[in-house]
């Protein structure tokens, strides 16, 4: 079953253009020129039941504006949206009904109150029965270990806490879809795994569907199966978190130390990154490089040291980022 | 339900808004102190003014304890319940509506009672200390309470019709504060004093001729169905126009990416 469904989808920004100087006086009482600025650019996808996808892109690729018009934050200029079967800029009320938002840079939670003032206002919020919200927030507070500082005010928590508390209150009315904005900014690595692994639980264990954007790729690599790179408003890649591994980490990163300075030869598929005295950095691409040919490029005797790596995954998105996935595919 | 659902909530934002300020003791009270004193000053010059005539157009310094009672009174009601109507502006201009819009709430309703004014308590208070000194009788404390409700109604409506220009104008609310604080000013003296074009104003957009005006003659003249009528009816038109106009500037909403939490 498509929790989400996006077609053509479109959000455009207009201002006025600004003028400096003399310009600034020039224009002073003439109509201004406007500014159109595509944030979201024609896009289509969509989001099984169960899913856990993550929806990543630099800053101001479009992403945040996708989101807020998922979650009926934002008007779209053009284009559809269904999100469990509701058209969010008409039936916000409803569905915000089944959603849960947890914001990285926008706390919900009143920070001079306690975390359980919080549950109970949210409670009231999403007209949950008191008997019940009792029950749930029992049982969330066992699930996320908040126990100990429940009854804390928030501003007194520490940022993983809070995210915690963040999440608690965003599960109380058993949502089925969860959007997760750099639910991780700032968090130190202790407290992102900790995070990483619940959002993974609701998703596993509660079957909620997962919406994810993040900066972090350990955050998507960890939590998503799926992934959608989007740049400048326009989806730039939408495959799993296997096939863009399997696709986009042929390459090699291959560092030898060699007893004496020798000089490698650059052939298709061998590009030497760097070289210092006896070190080599060199990048292979295994589509076209076999193993044996590497291995030719020097002598065995030479050879001290030797390691090889992966091109690490957020080299590969910061390469999608520029727009050069075509030359590494 | 919906209608209970929302009293509900309204409630408990006024409960959490308080306890969240009554941390903070001796300042919580100072806020009700000082705004008791405050409009205490404001009756010193019309004891004054009483000192040289006894009275304008026929109002005396009862008829302004009441009268300025009643506006403290309205002022009050609407800064407990609905202090974050007047915010609304900012929380356009710095695309901070964004916690309200997902959650199952009506948006205006949520944004406008999600904040509560402490020292509005001490304007509530005011208007029941005036009446004492006015000499009220039990009709005037029955017949209080209703008024303070839809005047605090009225002018919740006519500041959010104002805070919606936020959506179309950079710092639109400047214009929402100056009517915000027409209101308050110009419901303080008696109406005896203005003439026809000023009139109209009073009884449309700075509407404290519905507010305060009518509200006096209902206290003092006694219970008359077509005053109440009056009132209820320019109550609910404001009201439904500020809901209307708040869900059409929506769709111009931009969101922002500001890093905010709810202090």
């Amino acid at each position: 079953m498509k929790i989400i469904e996006v077609k053509n989808l479109q959000k455009t920004f207009i201002s006025k253009k600004k003028y400096k100087g003399k310009e600034k006086w020039k224009h002073l009482f003439k109509k201004k020129e406007k500014i159109i600025k595509k944030a979201v650019d024609d896009i289509s996808f969509s989001v099984e039941e169960g899913e856990s996808l993550a929806f990543i892109g630099p800053n101001g690729a479009g992403k945040s504006t996708t989101i807020k018009m998922l979650t009926g934050i934002l008007y779209p200029t053009s284009g559809e949206i269904k999100v469990l079967g509701y058209n969010p800029s008409k039936e916000r009320i409803k569905l915000s009904k089944e959603i849960g938002c947890v914001f990285g840079q926008k706390e919900q939670l009143w920070v001079h109150l306690s975390a359980m003032d919080n549950f109970l206002f949210v409670g009231s919020i999403y007209d949950i029965p008191k008997k019940e919200l009792l029950e749930r927030i029992e049982e969330l507070s066992s699930v996320f270990e908040i126990k100990d500082f429940i009854n804390q005010p928030v501003k007194s928590l520490s940022l993983g806490q809070r995210m915690k508390c963040e999440m608690v209150a965003s599960l109380l009315h058993k949502p089925k879809l969860l959007f997760f904005d750099e639910p991780t900014i700032g968090l130190d690595p202790i407290a992102k795994e900790t995070l990483r692994n619940l959002v993974k639980k609701m998703n596993k264990e509660l079957g909620i569907t997962i919406l994810f954007t993040s900066h972090d790729v350990g955050d998507i690599e960890e939590v998503c199966k799926r992934v959608i790179i989007i740049n400048n408003g326009k989806i730039m890649l939408d495959d799993s978190m296997k096939n863009l591994k399997y696709h986009y980490l042929n390459k090699k990163i291959v560092e030898v130390n060699l007893k004496k300075n020798i000089k490698i030869k650059e052939k298709e598929g061998i590009k030497v990154l760097k070289a210092k005295d006896t070190m080599y950095k060199i990048e292979v691409d295994m589509n076209i490089t076999s193993m044996d040919e590497l291995m030719g490029l020097f002598k065995a005797d030479d050879l001290q040291d030797i390691s090889i790596s992966t091109t690490p995954l957020e080299d590969i998105i910061k390469t999608i980022y520029r727009g050069a996935n075509d030359e590494m595919v | 339900m919906g209608v209970k659902n929302n009293l509900f909530m309204i409630f408990r934002y006024v409960k959490l808004n308080l306890k969240k300020q009554a941390q903070y003791k001796t300042s919580f009270a100072m806020q009700i102190v000082m705004m008791i004193l405050n409009n205490a000053f404001f009756l010193l010059q019309w004891i004054i003014v009483f000192n040289i005539t006894k009275s304008i157009g026929g109002y005396g310094f009862k008829e302004i304890v009441v009268l300025f009672g009643i506006c403290a009174g309205s002022y009050g009601v609407a800064h407990l319940f609905f202090n974050g109507a007047y915010k609304i502006g900012d929380l356009i201009y710095e695309g901070k509506l964004d916690v309200y819009l997902t959650q199952p709430k009506n948006v205006l309703l949520n944004v406008c009672s999600s904040s509560t004014s402490v020292s509005a308590i001490g304007d509530i208070i005011y208007c029941f200390i005036a009446f004492i000194i006015a000499g009220a009788t039990w009709w005037w404390y029955l017949a209080v309470i209703p008024v303070l409700i839809i005047g605090a109604l009225i002018y919740v409506g006519v500041v959010v019709c104002f805070q919606t220009l936020a959506f179309y104008i950079k710092r639109g609310n400047a214009i929402a504060d100056m009517i915000s604080s027409a209101i308050t000013q110009f419901g303080a003296y008696p109406p005896v004093i203005f003439d026809t074009v000023s009139k109209v104003l009073l009884y449309t957009i700075i509407p404290c001729g519905f507010m305060y005006f009518i509200p006096m003659e209902y206290i003092f003249l006694g219970f008359n169905i077509w005053w109440i009528v009056g009132m209820v009816a320019f109550a609910i038109f404001v009201d439904a126009l500020a809901f209307i106009l708040f869900k059409i500037g929506l769709k111009k909403y931009s969101s922002g990416n500001l890093i905010s939490g709810r202090l």
